[in-house]
């Protein structure tokens, strides 16, 4: 039977057009080239001294076993780049799983180790055999994976632009101006643009803009400075750390999230210690390219039942939310736990696997999502479970009034979200004791309710709908008495100092931030107004959209998208209006990145609005996409070099997120020098943003004080500063939710301590 | 079902064609991946004065190894006596001058100790000081600074008790 063409998957090659896949098998041919690929990689394991080697290895590593497994899965997908992600991520899954179970198993068997070079490349050669002896009677997955299409595109040569990332933002590291981020920023703004222009024709190609374009951004945040950049990832860094000192992952005995998380843990610690590949290069390097990844799966993932322009501006709209590119590089086991997320509902919801391969596929990347981050699967299982009850209640309507049983199977089943759960439990209840989050959020939620938009105070309704959720600031004066109340009200081990001393050192305004003069005055308080209106205008779209969706397929047409995905769209509408109003739910689950995992699903709901405008005149595809593209400047920070503002820490060596989170390295040297003299016990204190450093340089795992304010401190502290702190005399504080920048207590501390470390850009005082 | 002699030969073609493109691109993945660690192990320096390698910063540090053990109080004209040490981050070998200053509460500030040791490139070294400082005074702030470095003195606080040593 003659199948349209119109009505495949765009990534099934059509009839006529033999797909990689379906060429007939070649036994030998596919056992040489893995074998090959095998063989290359233990030979580079002798050179760990060359960089060649090390990349060679570790590029084995990420893509051997997820070619292998794609192969055996019979993976249907002729896009190269999303044919690679599958095979990256389906590398990660093995490699989890591997180091899961050499961490059990290898130790019964005298096995110290199991993460060490030799275990994990023994273990590496194991599963890589079986998986070629599993594909025997299979095309060779290696061809199939590279040779997917016939022609090299020149688009290939857009992957420079990352790299022109990468030495921009090294170059402003060593103070040599921003001339070449500039240049790295309008070309990636350009690209994203231009994306739509091919958006309906090469599914290929749009998904390698996309990754391009996000990857060179978000390079742009992870490479900056000489450490690790941003909030949290220092915590990440340190349970990786201790992993890839032991050598070996265990669950965490104190109940610690982060330590369950394999993909910050055992994951980066098997990879770097079998391919001598650093840490800091995973987290800082590997980890931003399974974010980049999201917005291209996204996008087919829209595209499956959207025309490209509209699935393209759908996809589009997570990269130009600030914590795409600011945010995610520093929340690694984020990154891993959305890209798996993204790979899950590609595979849920395409062709790209057949039914029982479908499966298989469905649940191995729940479990990589479960063991990935904690936050994101309790959100996925949440949406699935709603998703499956509301399509279960509308196919017995349907069943109804229509009298007969409704068409097709259900994509969410009962058995997968009871899977997803069963995974949740044992992993994080069962096995690593981590669900202290749940219990917390729990027993939040019954002493304070929801608490609807906490801040809301007065003003109109927009105004409580747009601020409500948002903490007020505070004064220098107010962060000073309420840090001294609260010390020593909650600290009943404190010695503070006495009153008399306390007042001699009021509290001061922080330095003022450093502004870029404005090529077109004026205009940046409407550009701001009008930015908040776009970004709200995009989320009743997605919002929208999802309705339409859902109203559409339950009507007599024949709906674009069917009725379980609209509902999945409507679902998630739900839960990031539950995040976005409840001051309890937002606490648990930040809005801002509870809008970036709704993002992924909403693209649909997002394209379905504007598919009809596009299908009208094919023009109006510009209007969101320009929006999208002037979001996307002003959350990089660039619209400020032409209508004013702060410094940007991506075009600027100033500026206060330069100086919170651009780590100098004489502040890890007085870091560690702090924590080896005083040791575990002592009281420490720093202000919010120091005590990055201290988890940044040290296995120094406890919350340091961060109320550094006279009347707030221990007589008996030792007492971290960082750069920013003694030369540029400004420290960061917050207390309930509000925060503050004041000026660095810099006297008190002088007259009251002791300087004990010293150097240009830290002290220590004791 | 029958497949002729020329359908057979176009799948034969065709997985010819493919494992060609495959050997392809994995040979010029493979290419890249040998420019790039080439480059970035071998040249350091083109690299670095192009500023894409961001150098290594250099400085002197000072500390007290032993925070806990500082004299807090003195008994009259009795010496001072504390360690300190200096860490040279410097690429070579740099030869520090340090001065321990005594700067009484209301009272001019004088010097009591000052050296010069010359420190191997990443190597440290702890200055042993014994001084007695002048006159009469309740508390002073002892300074050890490090002229022409960048950073703030190390100091530390000592208040005089009336009397002398063995009252």
């Amino acid at each position: 039977m003659a199948i349209k063409e119109a009505y495949l998957p765009r990534h099934v090659a059509p009839p006529g057009r033999l797909a990689a896949e379906d060429l007939p098998a070649e036994p030998a041919a596919g056992l040489t080239s893995s074998l090959a690929v095998l063989v290359v990689f233990d030979l580079s394991l002798l050179g760990h001294e060359l960089l060649l080697c090390r990349l060679v290895s570790l590029l084995a590593m990420l893509l051997l076993p997820g070619m292998l497994l794609a192969g055996r899965l019979r993976l249907r997908c002729n896009a190269l780049v999303l044919r690679l992600g599958m095979v990256l991520g389906l590398s990660c899954l093995t490699l989890m799983a591997q180091a899961l179970l050499g961490s059990w198993l290898l130790p019964i068997f005298g096995v110290s180790d199991p993460l060490g070079l030799v275990p994990t490349a023994v273990g590496f050669n194991v599963i890589a055999l079986a998986l070629v002896v599993a594909c025997r009677k299979l095309p060779d997955p290696v061809a199939v994976t590279w040779g997917t299409t016939r022609h090299m595109s020149p688009e290939v040569l857009l992957l420079v632009l990352p790299v022109a990332s990468v030495a921009g933002v090294e170059r402003l590291n060593s103070g040599h101006g921003s001339l070449v981020v500039q240049v790295v920023i309008w070309v990636a703004v350009a690209l994203f643009c231009l994306g739509l222009q091919r958006a309906s024709a090469n599914e290929g190609t749009t998904a390698l803009v996309l990754l391009v374009a996000s990857l060179s951004l978000l390079y742009l945040y992870s490479y900056r400075g000489g450490g690790l950049f941003g909030y949290d990832i220092q915590q990440e860094f340190q349970r990786f750390r201790t992993t890839y000192q032991l050598q070996r992952w265990t669950p965490p005995t104190n109940g610690d999230p982060y330590a369950a998380m394999l993909s910050i843990t055992a994951l980066p610690a098997a990879l770097s210690r079998t391919t001598g590949i650093s840490g800091e290069f995973l987290f800082r390097g590997l980890y931003p390219v399974f974010t980049a990844y999201i917005p291209a799966f996204t996008y087919s993932f829209a595209r499956r039942w959207l025309p490209g322009r509209a699935a393209y501006i759908g996809a589009s709209f997570m990269i130009v939310l600030a914590d795409f590119a600011a945010q995610l590089p520093a929340l690694a086991r984020q990154e891993a736990g959305l890209f798996f997320f993204t790979l899950l509902l590609w595979t849920m919801f395409g062709y790209a696997f057949g039914r029982r391969a479908r499966r298989v596929a469905t649940v191995a990347l729940m479990g990589a999502l479960v063991v990935s981050h904690y936050s994101s699967s309790y959100v996925v299982v949440t949406l699935l479970a709603a998703t499956w009850a509301a399509y279960a209640l509308a196919r017995l309507l349907q069943a109804w009034v229509r009298r007969g049983q409704p068409k097709g199977k259900p994509v969410v089943t009962l058995w997968l979200v009871a899977t997803m759960l069963a995974m949740i439990v044992a992993w994080d209840a069962g096995i690593t004791h981590s669900s202290g989050n749940v219990t917390k959020f729990v027993s939040s939620l019954a002493d304070n309710g929801l608490e609807v938009l906490p801040n809301a105070k007065s003003g109109s309704l927009l105004d409580r709908y747009l601020k409500g959720n948002v903490a007020p600031g505070m004064t220098p004066s107010q962060y000073y008495s309420e840090t001294e109340a609260a010390a020593r009200a909650q600290e009943p081990w404190l010695n503070p100092f006495p009153k008399s001393v306390v007042d001699r050192y009021p509290a001061a305004a922080a330095p003022t931030e450093p502004n870029v003069k404005a090529l077109i005055p004026g205009v940046a308080a409407p550009l701001s107004s009008a930015l908040t209106v776009a970004d709200e205008l995009f989320l009743f779209g997605m919002g929208a959209g999802a309705l339409l969706v859902v109203a559409l397929a339950l009507g007599r047409g024949r709906p674009r998208v069917p009725l379980e995905a609209g509902l999945l769209a409507v679902a998630t509408v739900g839960f990031l209006a539950v995040v976005r109003l409840s001051g309890t739910v937002d606490t648990a689950y930040n809005s801002d990145r509870a809008e970036l995992q709704a993002a992924i699903v909403l693209s649909i709901g997002l394209g379905a609005v504007v598919a009809p405008l596009i299908k009208r005149a094919r023009w109006l595809a510009w209007v969101p996409m320009a929006a999208l593209a002037v979001m996307l400047v002003t959350t990089i920070g660039e619209s400020n070099q032409i209508v004013g503002g702060p410094t940007e820490v991506t075009t600027s060596n100033s500026g206060f997120n330069y100086q919170m989170f651009v780590v100098q390295p004489q502040e890890i040297a007085a870091a560690r020098w702090m924590v080896s003299t005083a040791g575990d016990k002592a009281v420490y204190y720093s202000d919010d943003v120091g005590m990055l450093r201290i988890w940044d340089a040290t296995n120094y795992a406890e919350l340091p004080h961060t109320w550094l304010t006279p009347g707030a401190l221990d007589q008996g502290a030792w007492v971290y500063a960082t750069q920013y702190n003694v030369e540029g005399g400004i420290a960061f504080g917050a207390i309930d939710g509000r925060s503050v920048a004041y000026r660095f207590p810099a006297a008190f501390l002088s007259n009251n301590y002791n300087r004990v470390y010293t150097s240009p850009g830290a002290a220590v005082y004791h | 079902m029958s497949v002729s002699v020329n359908e057979t030969n176009n799948v034969a073609n065709n997985v010819r064609k493919t494992s060609r493109a495959a050997r392809g691109r994995l040979t010029m993945v493979l290419l890249a991946v040998v420019a790039i660690a080439l480059v970035l192990q071998f040249a350091k320096k083109p690299l670095a004065s192009a500023g894409v390698l961001t150098p290594v910063q250099h400085y002197v540090a000072m500390d007290f190894p032993h925070p806990d053990q500082l004299p807090g109080q003195l008994f009259g004209d009795a010496p001072m006596a504390f360690e300190f040490r200096i860490v040279n981050h410097e690429p070579n070998t740099e030869r520090v001058h340090w001065v321990v200053v005594v700067a009484p509460a209301g009272h001019q500030a004088y010097e009591v100790a000052s050296g010069s040791p010359s420190i191997g490139a990443g190597r440290s070294s702890v200055v042993h000081v014994k001084a007695s400082p002048r006159g009469h005074w309740k508390t002073a702030t002892v300074e050890i600074e490090a002229p022409g470095q960048a950073e703030a003195p190390l100091t530390f606080h000592i208040s005089e008790l009336a009397g002398t040593v063995g009252d």
